[in-house]
């Protein structure tokens, strides 16, 4: 059996990083396979980076921001959705599931949103790594 | 179109009883006939017109309900109704701006009202019409009459709209002729001959020492009715429809009185201790009918006046002693039926023993005792009534909402006396929706009139289980005699 | 020295505020960055007000605490902002300039120097009572934080329900429990004197108390609950974590209503006569979550009229009835009655048809309205301040933020009932009027921010040092502290290596300090909390140590790892060495960074001769500031040239001519008439702006600040035969004729007005907010002049928020007959025998009317100046779909925009009454003065930069950067080939990133967050683990 997983997530400063932060304040509980880096926005993450870290060994990249139309640079995070379309074309040629990324928006205030998506993220993964056609 | 309709849920639909739906038809209120299986036929206009009638929006019946339909739907055509003309010359009834002009028409004076709707008026409409003019219409409305007068709609108004006020001086202004006859003959008889039901004296005199012997001889040994006693603590005025109607409730409040050893009286002349003069909005007979109960006060040298066990009663007389006679208002003491007993049991005058009535029991609110006295003389009886029943029986329930909240009877503001028995009815609806809901068994109230409507109208319609006392009654079969 | 002078060289450059809401964090805010010392004295235990309470705020439906939280944490952390919680003011003495106050402090019962929230008391404390702060819907402990943001995050006992303060030695449970040793059950209440030069109240409101009447069954029946309580069952953070469910028994909701004016607009259950103004807003709102969390849920909002006046709010209403399917029924329900004992509710009440009708429902939401407590009104007799007839501060419309009390100033719902964006504005234009009272003082009392002498550093050769936290147990009970210490020693480039039991204590910053000189650290990890909070706390340390303050990495090992995997503390250990790991791989290749210092010229441009703009001009000049007033016609004045009275009746035309006569006076302010802005160039505190004179001569201005009072524009009506019939006037026109007592007014003896004329329709669908108030007022007077005048209102909505709700109710008093007509049926205009005959239906009888008329009045909108769309293209501002000027943020930022330096007022932004555009002047030259205040202005220094080894010119990132930041140049190179290159404007630069995002080629990137250390992130996550 293999190592725990790792899932790098990366996190908007204003929304997503506050939310995980509150998530800790609240004692919510997820399991350990979350690194977070902070970014200034999500539309800060290249998605090169996300392809670097699946080649680096993370089991999966989130990436986390705020909610649509609630960006604080306006739509930095709209560029982060217009660029997932082509980053998840670019996952399936290197023969990444495209269970391995995964987009999440949400607010500030909303700790138990990012520790639901932790845990979709981490159960689907551990169904690939137990998938027999692996 | 034809709707087969079931009584159920027309009584449903309307929030009456089933009875109620039954006595419509039977009455030609709502034309009906009888079809299969328990089911009524009505005519689509006919029940158009019921639901224009209480102010209810028709319900969409489904199609499967609808039988006969012809093909096509023929609209009855209408005459486009004429517009209300707002020229210069419109005339202005009420002056005072709180009688109408400050409404902001927010509705919740119709949405409080259990008659709003009726004939297709609320008090907000009626307070439109005297704003905008409509004078002739108005006063030609009967709307104002089958009003009970309850206030509901003036404690909810956040405008503090006059709204008993405009009613009153809208019945006050109609022609005498037109007042509903058994009122404005009220009115009439008690100025000639001293009471509402023209009881002559001789007769009066006579049913009341009778009586009074009989109870001398029986429970109350030594018993003799008071009448004419000068320097008698206290006056006792009397409801006329009590020596009338059922004389021997009078012997009640008798045993009372004789059980605490009170000093009291009987007048023999002008005893009329209700005034209709409230009811037809005539306010020259009204302090006309106060001003004897002053003279006999005066007369007969008493320090203190009780007024019957009748919402109206109490809050007319009061009323118009504070507003033509403060002198005497201040001079004497004026006792509610509550302010007495609650003074003879605070003061160890009178014992009671509440395992005399073991039913579950409720207490029904006056509307003149309880809200109506709360805005005029700044103190409405709740709190008494309540502390009273509870000294005489074992179980009691609230209905919700009660105190200054409580739904009316239906028979308030001369409604009992006066000829609009099926809105009547509609409006008790309310109230005997809240006595079945509470449970109770016994229902006690301080209203002659109240009374009346609960016991014999809204029982039997609504099909309530129920026995119905007066305070007087409840305290005075509960009394223990002083060891 | 002269009487004058020794008074303006006694003022006190230091400011007491009063509240810690929205609006008094907005005053203290503006004062402290404007250079002035800010005591802010809050009653409870933490400051955020009301808005810490909502949910999300309208009509954005952004979350609250979003929003609030950065100026909690800017207001927490300022040093020129003294917060004093649980205080209360005792009395004041002095005059404007130099008052005494005296203050007295409730005892906490926690030192808030070692208290580190770590919340070890609050879950051992045996004593759970009611929480305030979550509506009484849930529990808190008798120690607590009034919320889990709060500022200050420090606990506090609740002196009713602790144990040991009611019978000491009983529990003591926190005392002992407590790691820092932070429970004093000694602390005592302290009295202390503070001087101050002015004092600006914003002590709020509390929410009217449905328990007052039987009516509605609050307290009675627990599904029935008030629009507060709504808020905290809506809020993810509330007692049921945003899961709406029946409060008598969990079971799901399926019908809801929401009661409107429940302690507003009512003179017989309340004294209550005003209208809240909010409350309509907030059940939309509300309703609006409602719906979106409960799909099959039915909602019906009962109102008397939807007062949806502010900016965009109409559109709001219009979504909420027509995207959300929320029943709006016009009747004020007269009580809630239950139905069955299974928790149903009955209504009853007449729908707009005139019918009755019986309506079951699951909740009601009563929307309380705002009223002033007594306390308030108490403090406000003792300081000499006037009150309204409603309960408010008494103030002029022409000073909306000046009490009766020279030297005090009022904001917030102290100043009437109000809304967010109203608060924050009045916040700022408190700040504004005391500073400029104060500007003498300016920079007197203020801490100087030290900037020690930073030692150079070799950037190449890291020697880093970590500091592991332990926060007590909070990190060493899960985290094996001392393996981790271990570990990092082991990492690259650590150096050193240090445990403390709370590395945020004061005592360890000095420690950190002397560490960092000794081993000559350049590099800072420091494993704890979350730099959300804490980061700015050791970038000071790293500046008190000589060393560049960005050198500094945190390694979130508690928030983000100790607290959320308490249960399994191997793993925990694992993650928060890899936490390490990260954190040291990336400060390792972490550049000292300078931001971007631009000098700031001390002047204004004001763009519009207004109320607005005047007001702006003198609140500046008043501060010493330079202004330059553009005005594009020959005189001042602006709209308010065509208004008599505000709507308290003061004198428009007297008070116009007072502010020409000062402006005029003024010798900072230059005025420019018959002139245009046509060229703008630079950033905050360094523009360049051309204007054009009448006759065609151009010159320029320098300044640092920009404000925009521009103005609307009048509607000129199509509808109703404006034009053809010569009796149909519009309002503005009336009012003329009225003035100058023309014949047809003088002898007219019935007067009907039409309101909504070119308002709420579909092309605008807003509200000109002024209207309904306006007619009323010359109605009023139309009335008073000759009682037997039949004076007919028809109207939509009658919306005379706040306090205006009184000249309504007189209005119906005098007679004036209000009708109400729908969108879909406007009035019709004919004539009869040379009189005017309007036809419309009542609302009440449901008939048709026709009213004779001698004149008909038309309440036209306000429509958005035509000119706006030029100067947003001039200085790169957004307008919104009616044209007029769209703020940053409606609530955080209301006057300013994205675009720094520049601000916004008056009608230019929304219609609105001329107190309103005054505040927002004053707001807007506060927000104007923060910035002129300041010698220069540092840019963050979180900034994009170009690799010009890597970027070939293709130019993508100019597209995708929101601040237009990033320009192409082209060079041509010695060999002739032509180079293209960006070039990013550090002024413009807010460091999104998004560019590094998009950049194909690795060409630019963030200092701070390069792709290079966010790589080192990943790989240092991933590294595999050693043997």
């Amino acid at each position: 059996m293999k190592q725990d997983l790792k899932i790098i997530t990366f996190c908007c400063n204003w929304c997503s990083y506050a939310a995980a932060d509150l998530a800790g304040i609240s004692r919510l509980q997820y399991p350990c396979a979350i690194r977070i880096i902070r970014v200034m926005c999500s539309g800060m993450v290249h998605p090169e980076m996300v392809l670097h870290a699946l080649n680096q060994g993370a089991d999966g990249v989130m990436v986390t921001g705020c909610k649509l139309g609630e960006c604080h640079y306006q739509e930095g995070n709209h560029a982060m959705l217009s660029r997932s379309e082509v980053l998840e074309e670019i996952l399936a040629d290197f023969g990444y599931e495209k269970e391995r990324f995964q987009l999440v928006w949400l607010s500030a205030a909303e700790p138990e949103r990012l520790v639901e998506a932790i845990y979709e993220m981490h159960n689907r993964l551990l169904a690939l790594e137990t998938d027999p056609g692996d | 179109m034809v709707y087969e309709v079931k009584v159920n849920e027309l009584a449903e639909e309307f929030g009456v009883h089933r009875n109620t739906i039954r006595n419509w038809i039977n009455s030609g209120t709502l034309p009906a006939q009888e079809g299969p299986g328990r089911r009524y036929l009505i005519q689509a206009e006919d029940y158009h017109r019921l639901c224009d009638k209480f102010g209810r929006k028709p319900k969409a019946f489904p199609a499967a309900q609808a039988i006969n339909a012809p093909a096509q739907e023929q609209p009855t055509p209408q005459a486009p109704p004429v517009p209300i003309r707002l020229s210069l010359s419109s005339i202005h009834l009420f002056p005072d701006p709180a009688l109408a002009d400050c409404c902001v028409t927010c509705g919740s004076c119709a949405g409080a009202c259990p008659i709003a709707g009726v004939d297709d008026l609320d008090p907000r409409k009626i307070i439109r019409m005297a704003l905008l003019g409509l004078e002739e219409e108005i006063l030609a409305s009967d709307w104002p009459w089958k009003c009970t007068l309850c206030g509901r709609c003036e404690e909810s108004c956040p405008a503090n709209v006059k709204i008993l006020e405009l009613m009153r001086s809208i019945r006050g202004q109609r022609d005498r002729a037109k007042v509903p006859h058994p009122i404005q003959k009220g009115v009439t008889t008690c100025l000639e001959k001293g009471n509402n039901l023209g009881i002559p004296k001789d007769d009066f005199l006579q049913l009341v020492k009778g009586l009074g012997t009989e109870l001398g001889e029986t429970i109350c040994p030594g018993f003799t009715t008071p009448v004419d006693v000068r320097g008698a603590r206290l006056l006792v005025t009397v409801n006329s429809k009590e020596p009338f109607v059922q004389p021997r409730q009078l012997m009640w409040w008798w045993r009372i009185f004789y059980a605490a050893q009170e000093s009291w009286t009987l007048s023999s002349e002008n005893w009329e201790g209700v005034n209709w003069g409230f009811y037809s909005g005539d306010d020259s007979s009204m302090k006309t009918i106060v001003e004897r109960i002053v003279d006999n006060m005066e007369r007969l040298n008493c320090q203190a006046l009780l007024l019957p066990e009748c919402g109206h009663a109490y809050y007319a007389t009061r009323y118009g002693l504070e507003k033509w006679f403060p002198e005497s208002a201040r001079k004497f003491k004026i006792y509610s039926i509550f302010d007495l007993l609650l003074e003879y049991l605070t003061a160890g005058r009178i014992n009671l023993d509440p395992t005399i009535h073991n039913k579950l029991t409720t207490l029904h609110d006056s509307c003149n005792y309880g809200r109506k006295s709360l805005k005029a003389f700044g103190h409405g009886y709740f709190s008494e009534g309540r502390t009273i029943v509870q000294a005489c029986c074992t179980k009691f329930r609230e209905m919700i909402p009660n105190s200054g909240d409580s739904y009316c009877c239906g028979a308030g503001g001369g409604a009992w006396a006066s000829p609009y028995a099926a809105e009547r009815v509609f409006h008790g609806r309310e109230k005997a929706r809240q006595i079945k809901a509470s449970g109770a068994k016994l229902v006690v109230t301080s209203c002659h009139n109240c009374k009346d409507q609960i016991a014999h109208s809204l029982a039997p319609e609504f099909n309530l289980e129920i026995e119905v006392k007066s305070l007087w009654e409840l305290v005075a079969q509960a009394l223990v005699p002083a060891s | 020295m002269t009487e004058a002078a020794q008074a303006e060289a006694e003022k006190i450059g230091a400011i007491m505020v009063v509240g810690g809401g929205v609006s008094g964090m907005q005053a203290a805010l503006d004062l402290a960055n404007s250079g002035f010392y800010v005591h802010l004295v809050e009653r409870s235990g933490a400051i955020g007000g009301t808005m810490a309470q909502l949910d999300k705020t309208f009509p954005t439906n952004d979350c609250s605490m979003c929003i609030i939280a950065p100026k909690l944490v800017e207001c927490g952390r300022h040093p020129n902002i003294k917060i004093l919680t649980l205080a209360k003011i005792l009395d004041v003495e002095g005059q404007e300039g130099n008052f005494t106050v005296r203050v007295k402090e409730y005892p906490r019962w926690v030192d808030p120097d070692k208290c580190i929230a770590c919340g070890q008391c609050a879950d051992q404390c045996p004593q759970a009572v009611e929480d305030r702060f979550n509506g009484d819907l849930a529990q808190r402990k008798a120690i607590y934080i009034k919320y889990p943001q709060a500022v200050p995050l420090k606990y506090q006992i609740d002196p009713d329900a602790c144990l040991w303060l009611n019978n000491p030695g009983q529990c003591g449970l926190c005392a002992r429990i407590c790691p820092a040793d932070a429970v004093n059950f000694a602390d005592r209440e302290q009295k202390q004197t503070i001087q101050v030069g002015a004092i600006i109240m914003a002590p709020g409101f509390q929410p009217f108390d449905p328990g007052t009447s039987q009516a509605w069954g609050f307290g009675r029946y627990p599904n029935v609950i008030t629009s507060l309580q709504f808020e905290r069952l809506l809020a993810p953070t509330g007692p049921t974590g945003g899961v709406v469910t029946r409060p008598s028994d969990g079971r799901p909701v399926r019908k809801i209503a929401f009661l409107q004016c429940v302690g507003s607009r009512d003179k017989n259950r309340c004294n209550n006569e005003y209208c809240s103004s909010v409350c309509c807003m907030a059940a939309i709102k509300e309703a609006m979550i409602a719906k979106e969390q409960l799909d099959q849920v039915e909602i019906t909002i009962f109102h008397s009229d939807m007062r949806t006046h502010g900016k965009d709010f109409e559109r709001f209403f219009i979504q909420a009835k027509v995207e959300y399917d929320i029943n709006f029924v016009r009747t004020k329900i007269h009580g809630v009655e239950p139905q069955g004992n299974k928790g149903n509710l009955r209504l009853h009440y007449v729908n707009q048809q005139g019918k009755q009708v019986d309506q079951l429902v699951d909740l009601v939401i009563l929307s309380v309205g705002l009223e002033t407590p007594d306390s308030t009104l108490g403090l406000a007799e003792r300081m000499g301040i006037h009150i309204t007839p409603d309960r408010f501060a008494s103030i002029s419309a022409f000073m909306p933020v000046s009490s009766s009390k020279k030297g005090i100033f009022t904001c917030g719902a102290f100043n009437g009932p109000r809304d967010i964006p109203q608060s924050v504005i009045g916040g700022s234009a408190a700040a504004a009027s005391a500073s400029q009272l104060l500007a003498p003082a300016r920079h007197t009392r203020t801490q100087a921010s030290c900037t020690p002498h930073e030692v150079p550093q070799k950037a190449n050769s890291p020697r880093t040092g970590v500091f592991i936290c332990h926060c007590g147990s909070n990190i060493a009970g899960v985290v094996d502290v001392d393996e981790l210490a271990a570990y990092a020693a082991t990492l690259p480039d650590v150096i050193h290596v240090e445990q403390n039991p709370f590395t945020c204590a004061q005592d360890t910053q000095d420690y950190i300090t002397q560490q960092i000189r000794e081993k000559q650290l350049n590099r800072i990890v420091i494993a704890a909390c979350t730099p959300q909070t804490h980061e700015p706390l050791f970038r000071r340390t790293l500046r008190a140590a000589g060393i560049n303050e960005h050198l500094i990495e945190m390694a979130n090992i508690r928030n983000q790892n100790a607290w959320v995997h308490k249960n399994e503390p191997a793993r925990a250990t694992i993650k928060a060495k890899d936490l390490i790991r990260m954190a040291v791989a990336k400060i390792a290749i972490q550049e000292p960074l300078y931001p971007l210092r631009i000098p700031v010229i001390p002047s204004a441009l004001i763009i519009g001769g207004g109320v607005s703009g005047m007001t702006a001009a003198l609140n500046l000049a008043g501060q010493g500031f330079k202004v330059d007033l553009v005005e594009k016609s020959t005189t001042l004045g602006g709209n308010a040239l065509h208004l008599y009275q505000t709507w308290s009746g003061e004198h428009v035309p007297r008070y116009l001519k007072e502010l020409q006569q000062q402006i005029s006076q003024e010798p900072r302010v230059a005025i420019h008439f018959n002139t245009t802005v046509v060229a703008s160039s630079g950033q905050a505190g360094h523009f360049k702006t051309t204007l054009r004179a009448g006759n065609g001569r151009k010159k320029s201005v320098d300044h640092g600040a920009t404000i925009i009072t521009t103005g609307g524009k009048r509607y000129i009506p199509s509808e109703f035969g404006y034009g053809q019939i010569p009796n149909v006037v519009a309002s503005i026109e009336f009012d003329k004729l009225h003035m100058h007592n023309e014949i047809r007014v003088t002898q007219g003896k019935s007067f009907v007005f039409i309101q909504c004329v070119g308002s709420r329709n579909e092309k605008r669908p807003y509200c000109s907010k002024s209207c309904c108030t306006h007619s009323i007022q010359s109605a009023i007077k139309l009335k008073q002049e000759a009682p037997e005048r039949r004076i007919y209102i028809l109207y939509r909505e009658i919306r005379t928020y706040g306090q205006r709700e009184r000249i309504y109710n007189q209005a119906r008093e005098l007679g004036i007959i209000f009708i109400n007509y729908e969108l879909k049926g406007p009035p019709i205009i004919g004539e009869e025998g040379g009189r005017l005959l309007v036809s419309s239906r009542d609302h009440v009888l449901h008939r048709p009317l026709e009213i004779e008329a001698d004149m008909v009045i038309l309440a036209t909108a306000t429509l958005a100046d035509p000119g706006s769309a030029e100067l947003a293209k001039l200085f790169k501002l957004p307008l919104n779909q009616d044209g007029f000027f769209q703020e940053a943020h409606a609530k955080l930022r209301p006057v300013e925009f994205n675009t720094d330096g520049v601000f916004v007022a008056g009608l230019a932004h929304y219609p609105k009454p001329v107190e309103e555009s005054i505040s927002q002047a004053l707001a807007a030259a506060s927000k104007a003065t923060t910035l002129l205040a300041r010698e220069s202005v540092e840019l963050d220094a979180i900034t994009a930069h170009v690799d010009p080894e890597f970027c070939d010119g293709c130019g993508i990132c100019l597209e995708v950067c929101p601040y237009q930041a990033i320009t192409l140049l082209a060079t041509i190179d010695e060999q002739g080939e032509e180079h293209k290159i960006i070039e990013i404007d550090p002024a413009l630069c807010k460091g999104c990133g998004i560019c590094q995002g998009a950049c194909p080629k690795r060409g630019v990137y963030i200092t701070g967050f390069s792709y290079e250390q966010l790589l080192a992130q990943i790989d240092a996550a991933l590294e595999p683990p050693k043997p």
